[in-house]
């Protein structure tokens, strides 16, 4: 991946772009570095909610506006929040991208906040977060996360809690926008079918007059080690037992990131790494086969993102129906001792280079997966992880792997979930 | 170096002595290939006693064939990065794979041995067997599924495949036996049913030539099965049910009835509306009246399922169980107004520019392109079917969208789901 050009605006805006001309098509990202990390008790979720927001208008786009004329050209838009960022994005007919640029200078500084268009909100959000309650893996993975992290804000997810949903105020919303979105704390990627220089000029046509906001507060808190296994037990109506165990892991810039990915893979296979998920099953990877094909669990997993801090390296499964929780927690724990106590083979490490080597070319086929892999790690880390990530994946070894499983895979390092159906046979006991 | 626009001459079909079809298109841009399969068989041919069976069958292929034991299979796809999966559907059964080009022969390799020479170990079969029936387990308490499951029995007599879903029931899972699935695959899985779509840096010539080295030897009997789905009465009353789920915060909702079949000649139409009713920015009209006016789902959308038979037409939405009576109220009188005026210029040409001008998008992928042929050749539209496409979409009016939604779309004898936090 090369030829992608960096540029910063006078005020501060950060522009990646990457000349990609195989299709008529290019795709327009804004970055901003916020997402539930940055919030603070009582308005956990506002990071989310100001996304919703950004679709209902400006004093020239008015409401429902954005999406109409991005149909109207051909095209497509969204926006997600997460724990370390928001981004928006509108792919289109590359003839047709200059209405991205006009849409996004506009709702980086313009958006209304209208107080009826709050109120109306509210609903949808709640509707949201309850529509995310009907999943009992959701309500694992919120309990887990609390109790992980105490003083850090990854305690809560994305979508924040209930009761600051139900009383978060207008002007909550409209000073968190305030604060966050402008253009020194936003990072541009696009990628497609155009002429860099030409791009950089409409961006600094579109955007430079923009100006440059406060520093944005940064986050101070720090999540203290943990001294001891931490347990939660949740039981809730559901057709079957769930399992998590988090343990704190390495950040994206940290030098221990890339052998937990690795450890990671070794444990459940590389997953989908393009944006839109394509991915290899892991039939192989030693917890499916401990776990899946023993009958314990349907399914198992081990997730890891790369995060601006320390985040957690998840390990989760759905247990077989019938089967106790404590049986499959027994068996997981079993493949991390066994990885941390030797050192994983030859052939599984080239296992894992090659996955992501494929996984990294299948992601290169579209736009908007390069659009998201950039901008991604731009914020967590920089792009540049994108460009030497297959080469310093490949400095690797077995040993840097073991000693990760080590460092971060212990008992007194990790939070433990269970849930246990409620309406099922009463807890059969650990 | 520009992709070419899809016309004719750009893609290679030929269909090889046995009766299999192949597509290939050649796209240097991209260091991978994306192989896509459908076969004419699936889910239609279950029987209310053997429901599920296409399912656990088709899932059954990768537990182990002739050369490869279930572990074997799982290793050489992740030891090369590939991918490649089976599931059957109702009208189709699908399969899928991915590959580095350095890979394809190993890819195409595997393909054809799970497609041809599956053998239904017993211990890994029954153990998928356990995990199909957790499936089921799981799907009784996720209120989308059982909304959706319950909507079907209503919307479909017994008698029609639609009335069942086709990953089956767990009474008829755990009856099934290894003789069921392996005479299910003896019977449809045959070559003049099935098509493969290439799409990737290959050359077209070299592609059939290795298909051909692969799957060339694929014989089968006789004739095919028909392919084909029985006409569906409509319903002749409101038809409704609720199901109580326990722990849950929201009931999810589907209302609507059976619709047409992709050949149906009111389908561009029917969907051109569909898009404005409740699909096109953010859920179409219905979009802008529950969610946004009045605040009461986070999704609210419609949908058409055209088809090899008239699959549903119906609206699905999520709601906090206190709003279900407004939100299904908002919803009717969306379908009324959809019924009785037609849509407005401006709504027509936002539908229509939309669906013309991101074909775009939706062919700058190798996955985008392969979905796309696979969809041209199931419903036999032609390869030139993307050059017509736009003029086709173009040509639809106002009057025709209103005559269709009047003929297909029902405000009486409908059938309506509920699953959640309910009482029945």
């Amino acid at each position: 991946m090369n030829n992608i050009r960096e540029e910063c605006l006078d005020n501060g805006l950060k522009i990646l772009l990457k000349s990609v001309r195989t299709a008529p098509v290019a795709t327009f990202w804004v970055w901003y570095r916020v997402g539930s990390r940055n919030e603070v008790p009582g308005i956990t979720g506002v990071s989310h909610w100001v996304e919703h927001m950004m679709f209902k208008g400006t004093p020239t786009l008015g409401k429902g506006e954005i999406m109409r004329l991005v149909n109207r050209n051909g095209g497509s838009d969204n926006a997600f929040t997460w724990t370390d960022f928001t981004a928006y994005y509108e792919t289109l007919p590359s003839d047709r991208i200059d209405l991205a640029l006009r849409i996004e200078a506009d709702r980086m500084v313009n958006s209304l906040f209208d107080p009826t268009e709050v109120a109306s909100e509210r609903t949808v959000i709640i509707s949201e977060r309850e529509g995310a309650e009907n999943e009992p893996r959701f309500w694992l993975a919120e309990e887990v996360g609390a109790a992980a992290y105490k003083v850090h804000p990854y305690h809560h997810d994305t979508i924040g809690w209930k009761t600051d949903l139900e009383t978060m105020t207008r002007d909550d919303l409209y000073h968190h926008y305030k604060t966050f979105y402008a253009p020194n704390n936003a990072v541009i990627v696009a990628v497609g079918d155009f002429d860099a220089d030409e791009m950089l000029q409409k961006i600094a046509d579109a955007f430079g007059n923009l100006p440059r906001g406060k520093d944005a507060p940064s986050v101070t808190m720090v999540e203290p080690p943990q001294e001891g296994e931490r347990r939660v037990l949740l039981r809730r109506p559901g057709a079957t037992s769930y399992f998590l165990a988090a343990y704190h892991g390495p950040r994206a810039t940290d030098p221990d990131f890339l052998p937990a990915f690795v450890m990671a893979g070794v444990l459940a296979g590389v997953g989908g790494m393009s944006f839109s998920g394509h991915s290899s099953p892991g039939r192989s990877s030693r917890l499916y086969r401990a776990l899946v094909e023993t009958g314990l669990a349907t399914d198992v997993d081990c997730g890891f993102r790369a995060t601006i801090d320390p985040g957690t390296i998840d390990l989760s499964a759905t247990v077989r129906p019938g089967v106790p929780i404590r049986k499959v927690e027994a068996a997981i724990f079993a493949e991390l001792d066994k990885i941390a106590h030797k050192p994983i083979s030859e052939s599984e490490l080239a296992t894992v280079i090659k996955q992501v080597k494929s996984q990294f070319v299948y992601a290169t086929d579209g736009v908007m997966n390069m659009g998201y892999w950039l901008g991604m790690l731009e914020i967590v880390a920089s792009y540049q992880m994108y460009e030497t990530f297959l080469d310093n994946l490949m400095q690797v070894t077995k040993a840097d792997v073991q000693r990760v499983a080590q460092k971060y895979l212990i008992a007194t390092n990790r939070t433990v979930g269970w849930f246990e159906p409620a309406n099922g046979k009463p807890g059969r006991g650990r | 170096m520009t992709t070419l626009p899809i016309t004719p001459e750009t893609i290679t079909r030929v269909t090889l002595d046995n009766g299999l079809t192949i597509l290939v298109r050649d796209n240097p841009n991209n260091a991978s290939v994306t192989l896509r399969g459908r076969l004419r068989a699936g889910g239609l041919y279950d029987t209310d006693k053997t429901s599920g069976l296409a399912h656990f069958a088709t899932a059954a292929l990768q537990r182990g064939t002739r050369k490869r034991t279930f572990q074997k299979l799982n290793e050489e796809l992740d030891r090369r990065g590939m991918s490649f999966g089976v599931g059957a559907g109702m009208e189709t059964i699908g399969f899928s794979g991915k590959s580095l080009v350095e890979d394809f022969d190993h890819l195409l390799n595997l393909a054809a041995d799970v497609l041809m020479h599956p053998v239904f170990p017993k211990v890994e079969t029954e153990k998928l067997r356990q995990e199909l029936l957790a499936d089921l387990k799981e799907a009784d308490d996720d209120t989308h599924h059982v909304a959706y499951r319950e909507f079907r029995a209503l919307c479909y007599p017994k008698t029609h495949p639609y009335h069942r879903l086709s990953d089956g029931r767990a009474e008829t899972v755990k009856r099934l036996t290894l003789a069921d699935l392996s005479d299910f695959h003896a019977r449809y899985f045959r070559p003049d049913v099935t098509t493969i779509v290439i799409v990737g840096d290959v050359r077209a010539g070299d592609a059939i030539a290795k298909i051909e080295r692969a799957l060339g030897k694929w014989r089968t009997r006789g004739k095919p099965a028909e392919h084909t789905l029985p006409d569906v009465p409509p319903l002749k009353q409101n038809a409704r049910k609720v199901s109580a789920l326990a722990g849950k915060m929201q009931a999810d909702l589907v209302l609507g009835h059976a619709g047409i079949r992709r050949t149906d000649p009111d389908y561009y139409a029917l969907s051109i509306g569909d898009l404005i009713f409740g699909r096109l920015g953010l859920y179409g009209r219905l979009g802008a009246n529950v969610r946004d006016k009045q605040g009461l789902a986070y999704y609210v959308f419609s949908g058409l399922e055209a088809n090899i038979g008239a699959g549903p037409w119906a609206v699905r939405a999520g709601v906090n169980p206190k709003n279900i009576d407004r939100a299904v109220d908002g919803i009717l009188a969306e379908i009324v107004r959809f019924r009785s005026e037609p849509v407005t210029q401006d709504e027509l040409d936002e539908a229509r520019d939309f669906v013309t001008g991101s074909l775009a998008l939706r062919l700058e992928t190798n996955d985008g392109v392969a979905a796309t042929l696979g969809d041209i050749e199931l419903f036999s539209l032609g390869l030139d079917y993307l050059q017509r496409y736009p003029s086709i979409i173009r040509a639809i009016t106002a009057e025709q969208i209103l005559a269709a939604v009047q003929k297909h779309v029902q405000i009486e004898n409908y059938a309506l789901t509920i699953a959640g936090p309910v009482s029945q």
